[in-house]
């Protein structure tokens, strides 16, 4: 009866692939993300693609020219929500590839459980973050130490998080990040003193990644509806 | 509006993939739609003509609302269920001539933005082609042939319909863009002398409404304005030392700093909080300031309440969660009513100073340019020190100079001893 139960809680979810993909240019791993997301809307297995990107600004749907300041780096636009970020070698880029449909098909918790993933890495490097309501992302003090923005396509999703590995503060002062002028981003290098090895890092976002989407009621495991 | 999270109570589309006229397979993507950071595309649910745009892009809607119409026949047309209330407000509109395609502004709900946008600037030169597709021409035609008719430049009045009662429809359109002969080049001129338009849109309901308030504003109110240089460097310390604390729940940014100042300097100084009414100041008792912030193509000043009682904390959590409902088109009607007050603030461009038109019924609105590094004299000597320049615009027929002078002296010496905006 193993199967009545799953699905009582709701459907099956295979293991979330994990692909780790080194610098890649921005446009190159676009090209992954739609072949992975044709994927999955084909029946494929999730993923959760890895990558740093050469610098990089894109700008999302409601993304504003203005808030970019001096463009050092090549401005894309992308289907993603939110403004303008940056993306740069030091940075952890994180693109899970998932069917929310699986997934109680609900954006606001999908959001709030890519914050959970960060809010918990960044506490396996002893660094306190949060959360602030109305502005999505992951927060330290009041400085960005991680950016989120998706795009979704029939209830699979493309783009995801950014975190800040090093100490970026110099590449994004070209822009203003997410629009929100007057507040900065800050990194796992600035809040520990030190700079973690990205392969540390990529393996710890990896670890709490696969923990808290490891059910299909993300974040949310215990209002899991009877239906 | 589809409801994208149990949590969601409104979503704003960012995109129509597709235009008003167009054939729509079940499964395509029709729009974009933008709830918190997420952007979903939006699937048809089925087949059909897309015959009415309801929320045009950048606009907000609540979810279950009517976002567009989608005449599921496959192709079969019928008229779009407004063009009856759109006819009878235009009746008003008096005959434009040959260059002025503008439409009634109560007419704004039935011209969804799309559809103006659609238009080639070669297109929008040619009026004919522009008001075929408004009913006060008197020609039946089905919504969609008004579209087809519009992309095409075919001027209804012309054409005979086939449909029901002599109605045009789409074929008619058709048959008649195929058989119109090219446009003349010439027609794509502008009149002589004046500069060529390369577009042309319609003004948005908030552009409309700033257009008139500004205009009666500047037309009506004898603005003068002055100017303070502010040292910052208290602040900048200020700022990093709270931040570093983290004394407070949310950030403190430069403008939260500057609200609070503005807000006491107002309680001091009255006379900048204040209204001129039917030959009368009228001196508010309440500080409700205003916070421009712009938006998509427009600028929206939600009201940030009792600033002046209000511990810097609070006030920096108000007026934070202001900015967020308004940059998502969020907030309630109250929430941009009852301003005495208006501070804008440029400081996230590089601009030294601005000067704002004010914004009535109010008396006065402080501009805010951007603090840097720059040279001061100190015990005779020039060092560089972190300053800001703000100027106050004033409606001279109830503040003077030397008022405006006085407030923005109050100003500098809040803001250079910042401490105090802290501790009370």
């Amino acid at each position: 009866m193993k199967s009545a139960v799953a699905v009582a809680v709701g459907p099956e979810l295979r293991p979330i692939e994990v692909r780790r993909l080194g610098l890649r240019d921005y446009e190159e791993t676009l090209v992954i993300q739609e072949e992975a997301r044709a994927d999955v809307l084909a029946g494929g297995p999730e993923r959760l693609l890895l990558v740093e990107h050469p610098p990089v600004i894109t700008l999302g749907r409601r993304g504003d020219t203005r808030h970019v300041l001096e463009a050092r780096a090549p401005v894309l636009r992308v289907s993603r929500g939110g403004d303008v970020t940056y993306h740069g070698p030091g940075q952890l880029v994180g693109y899970p590839i998932l069917d929310l449909g699986l997934r109680g098909r609900d954006v606001d918790r999908y959001l709030r459980a890519l914050e959970d993933v960060l809010i918990a890495v960044a506490r396996r490097f002893a660094v306190t973050a949060r959360r602030q309501r109305g502005f999505t992302g992951v927060w330290v003090g009041n400085a960005k130490l991680a950016a989120i923005g998706v795009g979704i396509r029939r209830w699979v999703t493309i783009h995801g998080f950014a975190l800040n590995v090093a100490d970026l503060r110099e590449d994004f002062a070209a822009i203003v990040p997410c629009g929100l002028a007057g507040i900065g981003v800050t990194s796992l290098a600035e809040t520990t003193g030190r700079r973690p090895a990205m392969a540390d890092v990529e393996a710890i976002v990896i670890d709490e990644f696969q923990r808290i989407f490891a059910t299909p009621d993300v974040g949310r495991v215990a209002e899991a509806r009877s239906a | 509006m589809p409801k994208l999270s149990d949590t969601m109570e409104e979503g704003k589309i960012l995109t129509w993939r597709k235009q008003v006229g167009e054939t729509i397979t079940a499964g395509e993507v029709i729009a974009e739609v933008e709830t918190d950071k997420a952007d979903m595309e939006l699937e048809a649910a089925e087949s059909g003509v897309l015959v009415k745009i309801e929320v045009a892009a950048g606009a907000s809607a609540t979810v279950g609302a009517v976002i567009a119409l989608l005449d599921g026949a496959g192709g079969a047309e019928k008229p779009a269920p407004s063009a009856k209330k759109s006819a009878a407000a235009k009746s008003t509109a008096s005959p434009a001539d040959a260059d002025d395609e503008r439409v009634a502004p109560d007419a704004g709900d039935d011209q969804p933005a799309v559809r103006a946008k659609a238009a080639s600037p070669a297109q929008s030169k040619v009026a004919p082609a522009a008001r075929v597709e408004t009913p006060s021409d008197g020609v039946k035609a089905s919504a969609a042939a008004r579209a087809l008719a519009d992309e095409r430049g075919v001027d209804l009045a012309r054409l005979t319909g086939s449909g029901p009662a002599g109605r045009i429809v789409s074929a008619d359109v058709e048959a008649a863009s195929a058989a119109k002969p090219p446009r003349d080049g010439r027609t794509l001129r502008a009149p002589q002398g004046a500069p060529a338009v390369s577009e042309r849109h319609e003004l948005s309901r908030m552009r409309q409404s700033i257009a008139r308030r500004m205009s009666e504003a500047f037309r009506d109110i004898p603005h003068f304005s002055v100017t303070a240089e502010i040292d910052m460097s208290e602040a900048v310390r200020l700022k990093a030392a709270l931040e570093k604390s983290e004394t407070f729940d949310v950030p403190v940014t430069y403008t939260h700093l500057v609200l609070k100042a503005t807000a006491r300097a107002l309680t001091r100084h009255a006379r900048l909080n204040a209204s001129y009414r039917d030959g009368a100041i009228e001196v508010h008792a309440e500080v409700n300031l205003g916070m421009a912030v712009s938006v998509d193509d427009g600028l929206i000043v939600p009201v940030l309440r009792r600033a002046d009682e209000r511990p810097l904390g609070d006030l920096a959590a108000e007026a934070r969660r202001l900015v967020a409902l308004t940059k998502q088109g969020r907030f309630a009607s109250e929430d941009l009513s009852g301003g005495t007050f208006t501070v804008s603030n440029m400081g996230m461009l590089d601009i030294d100073s601005f000067t704002a038109v004010i914004n009535p019924p109010q008396a006065a609105i402080l501009a805010v340019g951007t603090i840097k590094p720059r040279a001061v004299v100190r015990n005779g000597a020039v060092v560089a020190a972190h300053t800001m320049f703000v100027t106050v615009s004033c409606d001279h027929r109830i503040i003077d100079g030397v008022m405006a002078g006085r407030f923005l002296e109050e100003l500098k010496t809040l803001l250079e001893n910042p401490i105090g905006l802290v501790v009370s």
